[in-house]
Parts: C-alpha cells; structure tokens; sequence
C-alpha cells in the first residue's frame, strides 16, 4: 500500500522502545529519527521538519505533557501522537489529560503495529484482518 | 538529696537546656540545669559554671573563641569547624557536663539545637549582645545589627549577622521569634485531593534551619530532636483541634524522630504532652517517623513502630532518598512509605529511586509518598511510578489557589500561571 515516507520523532527514554518503534515505522517506508527526552525532541524539531511525533509521558526533565503543550504551542503544524503504559502502575489516566491537551492521537503500551500504523496515515482506511 | 534521688522525683523538668548555635557559634543555656537543680541551685551555680568551662576548654582547639555570656548561657565561637563538627563539640561539653553532674540521668535533658545551619545567632538583651561584641571583636570578627533588609529593627527582633574576614559573603540572619510552623500539602495521586498536610518548622526562624525541608534534620542529639518533636506535635494538636471546629478534616502529619521513639524516658515525656483522653484525640494526626540509621537493627523497628498505633492509625515511615533499605520495615505495622529526595540529584535517579520506593511499598501492603518534588516533571514519574502522596513546590504551588485547596488533578500541575514560579522556586 503506497502512503507518502514521513517524517517521524520518536520521543521516549525506554531505548526498546526506541528501537521497536523505529523499526516498525522504517519497514513501513518513513524516515525516523529519536530523542531520548521532552529537551531532546524540541531540539530537533527547532532544526528539522516533522509530520508526527510519537510522545512518551514519562520522561525525565521534560514529561511528555509538557512537551506536548509546548509543540501545540510553537509547532503546531506537528501532529503528537501520545503514549504511556506507566499511567496503569499509577491510578491516574495520563492519556486523557494528554487529549485535553490537544493530542491528535493516543497509544497505550505496549503498541500494536496496525494501532501504530493507523495514527501515522490517520485518513488510510484500517483493513480488519480475515 | 542527691542529685539523681532529685532528678526521680522530678522528671520532665519543663524548659530544656538551650544551645544556640551558628556555623561556627554555639551557646549554651543552662536554664534547663537551674531548672533541674531547682532551690539547690544557689548554692551549685559555681560549681556548674567550673564544670562548664572546665569541658569547655577541652573542646576549644587553638583561636577558638569562648566566654561566659551571662544569663546562664555560654558563648562558643570555633575557627575552621563545619556546623556539624561544632554541634558535636558542643554535644560533647553538655554530656560531659550533666554526666558529672547527673550521672546517667543526665542524659535526659532535653537539648535544644535552636540554629544548625545558619551563620547567625539572634539576641535579645543589650547586656548580652555587648559581650558577643566583645568576644568576636577579640577574634577580629564583625558583627552587624540588622534586620534581613540592613535596616533597624525594633529590639525584639533584632538580629546579629556575624561575618567571617575571610568569606564576607556568608551572612545569614535569623529572627528571634519563637519557632513558627507551616503546613506542606500532601496531594493524595489517588484521590485527586488534598487533605494531608506535613508539618514543619518555619525555615526561616530558629528551629527552621535545623529541621525544615527535605531532609529533616542537622545533625542534632536526641533530646535536642525531643523538644522539636514536642513543639511539633503540640502544634498539630492545637492546629487540629482548630479545624475540627471549623468542620474540616484534614489530617495533619507530625515529625518525630526515632530516637525519641526508641528511648523510654524520652518517650514518657512525648506522650505526656498532650492532655490524657482517647484515642480519638489523635484521630486527625500522622506521624512521621524519621531519623532511621543504617545502623538500627531490623528487631528494634519490630519493637518500636508499633509503640505509635495507640496515638494514631496512620503511621508513615521516611527515609532519605540514597537509603535503599525500604524492606526493613516489614511487619511494623506503618502505613506509608516515604522518601525524602535530595535537591540537585539526577533526575533519572530520583526516578529510579522511586520505582524502587513503589515497589518495596507494594510488597508490603503499603502505600508510598515522596517529598521534595522539586519538579513538575518528577512529580508526573512519580504518579506514573504509582506514588500515592507527593510534597514539593510544585504542588505547593498548584494549592495556593483556595479554589484547588482541597481538590488537585494532574492538570493543575500544568496551569501556566504556575509554571514559571515553580521552576524558579524549584
């Protein structure tokens, strides 16, 4: 199926994730790139141009919903794509507090390729499988 | 009478022995002395002050300075001492002098370390201000009159900053009011509310240096701790019993050392302190117990901890954030699990930290807390690690609003007429 390469961040401090999520988003075509905290990833969208933005919440020095504030308000061309498996250890819902910030899409961990797939082409029809 | 026959058939005296100390001054009041040896006093004092000076000049080393500063008091000034190693001089002449005095039961008069952090002492009587003066005039010292703004201050308040020739910018002051509290609120992660606050001494008065913020204390001795402990507690009851009649309830969580736990005699004049009643008394106050050393056996928190079930049914344990060693209170019978996070530290480290804090507390049917979030961020990573109760600036902050002082979602966090106050005062 032939979508346009992206351009997308991967923004997380759990270097497997990194990697799992890099992998996935390249075999499907896109150009990736990562940033290990909320600092890092308004660094590089300061010198690079980014369609999405997958935004991990719990971060060091920078959490994601601070970074997510940030973005909506300097770059607000990016869609942020929102994610976190920490808030269930915890007993708050990060990832409606990340919707009223102005994410254009959530994640819970651990992510699914399709679920992944779907936020990166939003208007690309999902295919059920069978 | 002899001495420890007149110390029985009096114990608790009242008013404790009183150390004022700087960075580098101590003084030490003898009111709690007087107190103890009461009419025998007169006829003792002589003796009291030789053996004052007497322990004194063992622990004065080559240009330290020290005189007798009237008014039962005594005035210390040590070169080249951190605030610590001066305090433990000064812990030292007091034992020595009330074991020679006392016998064994001297060692349950209660210190007061009034300033442990601070390069300042406060005075309140010209006669004794002119003595200092003198005394670091000799020590080739200056010493200024001021309030905090250089201005005058009117004599109850005055204030002395004693600045060393060799570091002029180290000058702190300190008001000579009586210790004052304040109540940090505690944001129940859980909840969404607020209705848990720790108290502490003021920081900016005597007591404050010594026991504000994370950690709690300086190094002080045990009786010292008692009396902060006393001053404390009193404060919650009073405090309590204020918004009791008012119709709220919130519950208000009290300092105490384990060393006051631990010793019999000093936990006899603890739990003294508040007028016999019920249980119900204490139904609004938490305390929290801190203080506990590497070197305490696992046996003897076994035995102690419990001792506070019968004042409060909410126990909270803290420890500092580089003392991993949460698992000790297995079977103690406390409710919460705590850290005091030192500022400065990496943050992945305050994380890491925390995580582990969570996880021990879990373990053992516990909830957890964390103090000294300095940081919007950490506090998001301690929600998310599952931390149930969380102090800092940040939430201090998100609460100053009377309309969030009772309910507190994360989104306050994030409320921009905060941010920029919070990331300065963190």
């Amino acid at each position: 199926m032939g979508t346009a390469p992206k351009s997308l961040l991967i923004a997380d401090d759990d270097p497997l994730v990194q990697v799992t999520l890099k992998y996935c988003l390249e075999e499907a075509g896109h150009r990736t790139a990562v940033a290990n905290d909320g600092r890092e990833a308004l660094a590089y969208l300061e010198q690079n141009q980014v369609d999405t933005i997958f935004l991990d919440v719990f971060m060091p020095d920078k959490d994601g919903l601070e970074t997510l504030l940030e973005i909506k308000r300097r770059f607000p061309h990016v869609r942020v794509i929102v994610m976190t498996g920490g808030g269930k250890r915890g007993r708050y819902d990060f990832l409606s507090t990340a919707s009223k910030f102005g994410a254009d899409g959530v994640l819970r961990k651990p992510v699914s390729a399709s679920d992944l797939m779907a936020l990166v082409n939003p208007d690309t029809p999902r295919v059920k499988a069978g | 009478m002899p001495e420890n026959a007149f110390l029985s058939a009096h114990p608790g005296s009242g008013e404790d022995l009183r150390i004022v100390s700087g960075s580098k001054i101590q003084m030490l009041g003898l009111d709690a002395i007087k107190l103890r040896l009461g009419p025998r006093w007169d006829r003792m004092s002589d003796l009291v002050h030789r053996y004052f000076k007497a322990a004194i000049k063992c622990e004065m080393s080559p240009g330290d300075t020290f005189c007798d500063f009237g008014e039962l008091s005594y005035f210390l000034l040590f070169r080249d001492l951190s605030v610590a190693e001066a305090q433990l001089k000064c812990a030292a002449v007091i034992q020595s002098v009330c074991r020679r005095l006392f016998g064994e039961q001297g060692e349950d008069i209660a210190v007061r370390n009034l300033v442990a952090a601070v390069d300042a002492i406060s005075l309140d009587t010209p006669h004794a201000r002119a003595r200092l003066d003198r005394a670091l005039e000799r020590d080739g010292r200056e010493v200024i009159f001021s309030n905090k703004n250089g201005g005058a201050v009117p004599k109850a308040e005055q204030c002395i900053r004693v600045r060393a020739g060799s570091s002029p910018a180290a000058v702190h002051t300190v008001s000579s009011s009586k210790p004052a509290f304040v109540y940090r609120p505690l944001w129940d992660t859980a909840r969404n509310v607020v209705l848990t606050y720790i108290c502490h001494f003021l920081p900016d008065t005597i007591s404050g240096g010594a026991v504000s913020g994370c950690p709690f204390m300086a190094a002080e001795g045990e009786a010292d701790q008692l009396t902060l402990d006393i001053l404390a507690f009193r404060e919650c009851l009073q405090r309590a019993s204020q918004l009791r009649s008012a119709g709220l309830r919130v519950l208000l969580a009290a300092p105490l050392h384990f060393n006051t736990l631990c010793r019999q005699s000093l936990w006899a004049q603890y739990s003294a302190v508040p007028a016999p009643g019920s249980v119900e008394q204490f139904r609004d106050i938490a305390f929290v117990v801190h203080g506990f050393d590497v070197g305490i056996p696992n046996i003897r928190l076994v035995h102690e901890l419990p001792k506070l079930s019968r004042f409060s049914k909410h126990v909270f344990c803290i420890s500092e954030d580089d003392e991993g060693f949460h698992t000790r209170f297995r079977n103690t019978g406390i409710h919460a699990l705590g850290i005091a996070l030192s500022p400065g530290k990496p943050e992945r480290q305050v994380i890491a930290r925390m995580n582990a804090l969570v996880r021990d507390a879990r373990e053992n049917a516990m909830e957890s807390f964390a103090l000294g979030i300095s940081k919007r961020s950490v506090a998001i990573n301690a929600i998310g690690a599952g931390v149930r109760y969380l102090e800092g600036p940040t939430v201090r902050a998100s609460v100053a609003d009377p309309k969030h002082a009772f309910v507190h979602v994360v989104e306050d966090l994030y409320r921009d007429r905060d941010y920029a106050a919070e990331e300065r005062h963190a």
